[in-house]
């Protein structure tokens, strides 16, 4: 299947930027990494779960590259990767990052998250979200144990109850997605999406994409950095030109 | 104290106690200035000599400034019921987090769940299961101490400690009513059991048992000045072999002492300047200490030399920040 991509990640209002992406189409990888800031190793994380994740697509056939088992395993060893190096570096200790790819393997495309970054599909229909935060506050919901309200509220309403960096289970969300011509996969970090407004970034996107992934990610950061973003921002915009059916 | 707390490798009594105690002792100076920590864990304990200092205030300060837009981690096993429901965690949430911290250095485990078990059930599990008594898990365990730590993991914040001291004393009391009691094993490798100092020194190699107990060591307590007296004896005893000065730089980069562990690294790539692990150790610390030239090239040699596939990516990610 043949993609075309385009990425940028920002500095913003951070003081380093700890957003990391990756853009390997010989592996058919394109992933986003967000580090978790306010604490040590935020940059380190998110740069070794995405060395790590294509070190372990690189030693894959492309045809096994996007079943779920070769993910999973694969994304075990990205985990241990990034907490073997809190174990290294004690400095490190505690470090975190989101993680959000498409892999493409085979004939088939997967979407792998983990955290709070996100995958859009942007299509003839608008933009629609294909991943959902992995916030306890939002486990919470799931769970029935607040309600949407108490939890856009609750004090550790952006605390991640899954993530890469965690000692215990990480719990990646595995999907397959069907990409037609002409419809985009965007993977943004939270930084990105915390300083555009969903209707805002498709309205944008959608103006742009007949331009193709670069136009998208142009116009979206561009206008998200205008907008006075106050964190790292990144976009990664992956898809099949073309005119949508 | 992550690893020296680490599950499955309980502690002994007068070593929790005193642990818990120095805890109890910094979390009531928090509490006294009005913050509660909502992080307690192994993880932020640091342990300087015997002496533990709480650290990472990282999300109690993000609250109090109201800085609370940034993502946070952190594992769901040291969270009490009220974090997880409508109103949020109070200074009693804290004392619940020193009960689950206290339950796990006894026990060798979390009081719910364990680490395979995921989000939704471990959730459930601290909303609505009682814990085990740690007696129960390790029978060596005074009852007394063990009530003190259900106390603290009541569900329902008002029965638990009123304050950290209150719960120091009743502790102290258990402690001083029990018999001075050794939890049973595994035992952890003791400082006691570091070799005796040999009047000369070798050529030969230093022997890999003992290698290997103090590097053990090393990572279970940290910064233990016995620690520190082994590996020096060891490369006393053993200058020409480069893993004992290798050990001891390492200790000290986990130490942070960054300046004596590029001392230590160096003396033993003298003796073998094909040791990747020493060159790894040695990047880490010249990082650290600003010298980023040094330290991209000490990182260079050492995937040159050929670290294990994790090590590899954490190298090239710090000599990509370094060379960028």
């Amino acid at each position: 299947m043949r993609l075309e991509s385009f990425g940028r990640t920002e500095l913003g209002g951070g003081q380093e930027n700890q957003d990391a992406l990756c853009v390997r189409s010989e592996l058919g990888l394109f992933a986003i990494a967000d580090g978790i800031g306010g604490r040590p190793g935020g940059r380190e994380a998110s740069g070794m779960a995405l060395e790590a994740l294509a070190a372990e697509l690189g030693a894959l056939d492309e045809a096994r590259r996007a079943e779920k088992p070769a993910l999973l395993a694969a994304l075990r060893s990205v985990n241990a990767t990034v907490v073997q190096a809190g174990v290294s570096d004690t400095t490190l200790a505690g470090l975190g990052t989101t993680l959000s790819a498409v892999v493409s393997g085979g004939k088939k495309l997967a979407l792998l998250h983990v955290g709070d970054s996100a995958i859009y599909r942007l299509g003839g229909a608008g933009l629609e979200k294909l991943t959902r935060e992995h916030t306890l506050a939002l486990e919470l919901v799931t769970q029935n144990r607040l309600s949407e309200e108490q939890a856009q509220r609750h004090p550790l309403r952006h605390h991640l109850a899954r993530y890469i960096g965690a000692t215990g289970p990480y719990e990646p969300d595995l999907d397959e997605v069907e990409l037609a011509p002409g419809e985009w996969l965007l993977l943004v970090t939270d930084g990105l999406h915390k300083s555009i407004a969903e209707a805002e970034l498709e309205r944008l996107a959608l103006e742009r994409s007949a331009g193709g992934a670069k136009a998208i990610c142009d116009g979206v950061v561009e206008r998200a950095l205008a907008h006075g973003a106050r964190d790292n921002l990144t976009l990664l915009v992956v898809g099949r030109p073309g005119s949508p059916r | 104290m992550a690893s020296w707390a680490s599950r499955a490798r309980p502690c002994r009594l007068e070593q929790v106690y005193d642990l818990l105690s120095g805890i109890l002792r910094g979390l009531s100076a928090i509490h006294q200035a009005r913050v509660f920590h909502r992080d307690i864990k192994p993880e932020n304990i640091l342990l300087s000599g015997a002496t533990p200092k709480i650290s990472d205030l990282g999300i109690a300060t993000m609250l109090q400034t109201k800085e609370q837009a940034s993502t946070t981690i952190g594992t769901l096993a040291y969270m009490s019921p009220e974090i997880l429901g409508p109103e949020g965690a109070s200074f009693s949430s804290d004392l619940w987090a020193v009960g689950v911290t206290a339950y796990e250095m006894l026990t060798g485990h979390w009081p719910f769940g364990d680490e395979e078990t995921p989000v939704g059930p471990m959730v459930n599990m601290i909303l609505t299961q009682e814990p085990a008594p740690p007696q129960q898990r390790v029978p060596s365990i005074p009852e007394a101490v063990g009530r003190v730590i259900l106390k603290a993991l009541h569900k329902d914040p008002a029965e638990r400690y009123a304050t950290p001291d209150a719960m120091r004393r009743d502790l102290d009391l258990a402690i001083r009513t029990a018999k001075r009691t050794v939890v049973a094993v595994p035992e952890r490798p003791k400082p006691e059991a570091a070799p005796a100092r040999a009047p000369e020194a070798h050529a030969g190699e230093a022997p890999d048992a003992e290698l290997a107990a103090l590097r053990a060591q090393a990572y279970s307590a940290q910064t233990a000045p016995e620690t520190e007296a082994g590996l020096k004896d060891l490369a006393r005893r053993f200058p020409k072999d480069a893993r004992t000065h290798a050990a001891l730089g390492e200790f000290y980069n986990r130490a942070m002492r960054y300046a004596q562990a590029v001392a230590a690294l160096k003396k033993g790539l003298e003796h073998d300047p094909g040791n990747a692990m020493a060159h790894w150790h040695l990047g880490l610390a010249l990082e650290k200490l600003g010298r980023r030239p040094e330290a991209a090239q000490a990182l260079e040699a050492a995937l040159k030399a050929g670290l294990d596939r994790k090590l590899e990516i954490h190298a090239r990610v710090v000599l990509k920040h370094l060379t960028s």
